[in-house]
C-alpha cells in the first residue's frame, strides 16, 4: 500500500516547500533563525549550568552560524527557496562570530 | 593579550575566513547551485584579497626573518647580553626549513597538493617564523612580546 501523495505536488515534495517560500517570503530567512537561535540558545544554556565558569558565547555563536551557513547553502541548490543576501547574512554572521571567538582573551 | 596572542588571533581570523568563504563557494560550484556565494561580488573580492595580504604577510615575514638574522645589539658592558646573539639567530632559520619540508610532505601526501590549501600552510609557516622571532628577542634582549 503507498503513501497519498497530496494533491498538486506530485512532482516532488520539495515543491510543496517552494510553494510555502513563494506565498511566505519570509518562511526561509525565519528557518534558518530559528536554526541559529535554537543551536545557540541550547548550548550555551547547558554549558551555563554544567561548568563553573559560565557559557562560552563566541564558541556557540560560531557554532550556531556553521550550522545555519550548511543549511543555507543546501537550500541554495534549488530555485525559488533562497535569494542571495539570505544566503551571505549567515556566512558573514559565521565570520564575525570567529572574529570574536579568536579575539577572545581568555582563550590563549 | 600579548603580542603573539594578538598575531595568533588574527592570523586564525583570517585562516578561517578564507577556508569558510572558499567552502561556500566550492559547494556552489560542485552542486550546480542555482544561487552562488561567489554571485555576491563582496564575497569573491574578500576571498581573494585577503589570501593577497596573507601573501603580503609571508613576504614581509622572511624580509623580517632576514633582517632579524642581521642584527645585533650594542655592547655596552653592563648588560651581560650576547653582542651578536648567533645561538638565537641559527635557532629561528634551520628548523623553519625542516619545518616547510614537514608542511611540504603533508601538503602532497595529505592534501594531494590542491593549490587551495598552499596559502594555509604558508600562513601557517609564517605564523612559527613569526612567533619563533618574537620570542628569540624576548630571551636575547629581555623584552616581552607575550
Amino acid at each position: 500500500m503507498g503513501y497519498a501523495i497530496p494533491s498538486g505536488n506530485t512532482t516532488g515534495i520539495d515543491n510543496m516547500i517552494v510553494d510555502v517560500a513563494t506565498a511566505v517570503p519570509i518562511f526561509v530567512p525565519s528557518l534558518l533563525l530559528f536554526i541559529y537561535f535554537t543551536i545557540f540558545l541550547t548550548g550555551f544554556r547547558k554549558q551555563r549550568i554544567e561548568s563553573s565558569t559560565g557559557g562560552d558565547m563566541p564558541l556557540w555563536g560560531t557554532i550556531a552560524g556553521i550550522v545555519t551557513s550548511i543549511v543555507a547553502l543546501i537550500l541554495s541548490t534549488r530555485e525559488g527557496l533562497i535569494t542571495l543576501p539570505i544566503l551571505v547574512i549567515p556566512i558573514v554572521i559565521t565570520i564575525i562570530s570567529a572574529i570574536w571567538l579568536f579575539a577572545s582573551k581568555d582563550r590563549y | 593579550m600579548g603580542q603573539n596572542q594578538f598575531v595568533i588571533s588574527i592570523v586564525l581570523i583570517v585562516i578561517f575566513t578564507i577556508a569558510f568563504v572558499n567552502f561556500g563557494t566550492q559547494f556552489g560550484i560542485e552542486q550546480g547551485s542555482v544561487i552562488k556565494i561567489s554571485d555576491d561580488p563582496n564575497m569573491s573580492r574578500l576571498a581573494t584579497s585577503v589570501e593577497t595580504d596573507m601573501g603580503t604577510f609571508t613576504t614581509t615575514t622572511n624580509e623580517n626573518e632576514d633582517s632579524f638574522a642581521k642584527s645585533s645589539i650594542e655592547d655596552t658592558s653592563q648588560s651581560g647580553t650576547l653582542v651578536t646573539g648567533s645561538i638565537f639567530k641559527s635557532t629561528p632559520v634551520s628548523p623553519l626549513t625542516s619545518m616547510k619540508r614537514i608542511f611540504g610532505a603533508v601538503y602532497s601526501n595529505i592534501f594531494g597538493g590542491d593549490s587551495d590549501f598552499d596559502i594555509i600552510l604558508t600562513i601557517i609557516t609564517s605564523l612559527v617564523i613569526v612567533i619563533s622571532i618574537a620570542l628569540a628577542w624576548k630571551t636575547w634582549k629581555g623584552g616581552n612580546p607575550e
